[in-house]
């Protein structure tokens, strides 16, 4: 991996940036609604996908702002998607 | 046969030529009362503690690969119990004690060696976090104290204080220990085969069946095998594998990552930790200095990690060693750890009937001959015992987390 790029700031060194996590383990709409065993599957069960798989990442040490990035976990191989996170 | 000085001795005269294979390779059959999934010093260790403490022998040990090849060869061999919550600081004492009659059980010299470990502290807040923890560990009987700057200099002569960060004090550790960790795994194959059990090589697990009352058997690379009882004793797939009995771990995996040096003479006795680098670092008895620190900072399965580990890791060691500077690298690499969102290992039965967990060690070489024989009476009893009642998974649901900050898969 190394090098991340950021759609603001081009390619920048991997120490710069956060990790933040896979998008498919997004925050439930209604917690409410939810069963103590689907809550408790989503706060410890993350997808911890082996491959391919989509992330936010925040570039912290850099221009501040939260991007998305795909990364094979397998090998740390990048893929620029050149979209920003819904992260703030 | 028996290994003893005289044995030794014997095929010493004629040139090492007859010794027997240590353990035999068996193929699967196609039943049996247990089996276990993973040949690592967990996975063997329960097999072996089946047999010699349960009369469980119709057992086998099924390996993707080879035997000791996954993390019970990439950890750094060291074995501490500075554990701050009372469950695990239990536990680790307990996982600690288990060492120490191993090379007997086993009749074969895992090459235990006392080192001691000594913390140096290079700030005042590294101070009175240390005195937090050592009163903490002294109370569950770890034998854990602060050491003067002096004491700090005899034991360590080597060390210098960097002008920005002075050497404060230090801890010092006596029970730590460090084992030959490939010993830990042929140890446990060759007592455990003794006793009748089948170890199988290059043997993956493609699926686990299970029908309404339980585990049934496995699917394989060699074929189907049937069992009622099923342990789980894999490091960095634990998630992957018990998905095939449709159990979700909440297991996150992450690269921890070590490296060596080349081989010096002997230079450094204690196990060295830098507080305030999260580093530490030791000469094994081959006399590589062996270096780790902290867990990368994203998961990840690649068994290399990310270079800003080594380098931070390095550029601290020379801060405080610099005696180091000219030492040659040799090798890194990085063990896939199964990490928990409290840091504590699972062992544990599963909502699957018959299906038994050892998982999520946060680096479980330490505690390999106590989890082995925990999950072994788990699968021959179906109870756990008081020692790893916390490390249920129901402590998910429950909230009865075990929040540990001391392992070194700190989030
Ligand atoms: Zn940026």
């Amino acid at each position: 991996m190394i090098f991340i790029h950021c759609p603001h700031c081009g390619d920048r060194n991997e120490d710069e940036f956060a990790y933040g996590g896979d998008v498919e383990h997004r925050r439930p709409d209604d917690p409410d609604a939810m069963s103590d065993a689907q809550w408790c599957e989503y706060i410890y069960c993350v997808p911890n996908t082996k491959g391919w798989a989509k992330e936010h990442w925040w570039h912290v040490r850099g221009c501040s702002r939260w991007i998305l990035v795909e990364r094979n976990s397998i090998n740390n191989e990048l893929r620029r998607t050149d979209e920003d996170s819904d992260r703030e | 046969m028996k290994y003893s000085a005289l044995n030794l001795a014997w095929h010493g005269l004629r040139n090492h030529g007859g010794w027997p294979p240590a353990w035999r390779h068996a193929s699967p059959k196609p039943s049996y009362d247990v089996i276990i999934i993973g040949g690592g010093g967990h996975g063997l260790g329960a097999a072996f503690y089946l047999a010699s403490q349960h009369g469980i022998t119709n057992v086998a040990v099924l390996e993707k690969g080879w035997i000791g090849g996954g993390n019970t060869a990439r950890n750094t061999m060291t074995i501490r119990d500075n554990f701050l919550y009372p469950d695990n600081a239990r536990f680790h004492r307990a996982a600690v004690e288990s060492w120490h009659t191993l090379s007997n059980d086993l009749n074969f010299n895992i090459m235990l060696s006392k080192r001691g470990m000594t913390t140096v502290l290079m700030s005042d807040r590294d101070l009175s976090d240390a005195k937090r923890m050592v009163n903490t560990t002294s109370l569950f009987g770890a034998e854990h104290r602060i050491i003067t700057l002096e004491e700090l200099r005899k034991r360590l002569p080597l060390a210098e204080s960097p002008e920005r960060l002075p050497i404060v004090g230090g801890i010092h550790h006596p029970d730590v220990v460090i084992a030959r960790h490939d010993a830990v795994a042929w140890g446990y194959a060759r007592a455990a085969s003794k006793l009748g059990v089948d170890i199988v090589e290059n043997c993956e697990v493609t699926d686990i069946l299970c029908d309404a009352q339980g585990v049934t058997g496995v699917q394989t690379s060699q074929g189907k095998i049937t069992t009622r009882k099923l342990g789980m004793a894999v490091a960095g797939h634990g998630k992957q594998v018990a998905a095939m009995a449709d159990v979700h771990l909440p297991i996150e995996s992450v690269p921890l990552q070590a490296m060596v040096s080349t081989p010096v003479k002997p230079i450094l006795d204690n196990v060295v930790v830098l507080r305030g680098f999260n580093t530490y670092f030791m000469q094994s008895d081959k006399g590589e200095l062996v270096m780790g620190s902290a867990a990368d900072p994203y998961p990840s399965y690649s068994q290399r990690g990310t270079p800003q580990i080594p380098e931070a890791t390095i550029a601290a060691i020379l801060q405080v060693f610099p005696v180091f500077e000219r030492m040659q690298f040799m090798r890194q690499w990085a063990g896939v750890l199964d990490i928990t969102y409290d840091n504590s290992p699972i062992i544990s039965k599963t909502e699957v009937d018959g299906f038994y967990v050892d998982v999520a060690g946060s680096g479980g070489f330490k505690t390999t001959p106590l989890a082995a024989i925990m999950h072994a009476d788990l699968i021959a009893n179906n109870r756990p015992d008081p020692l790893i009642e916390a490390y249920g998974l129901e402590r998910f649901s429950s909230g009865r987390l075990i929040l540990e900050r001391a392992s070194y898969g700190n989030r």
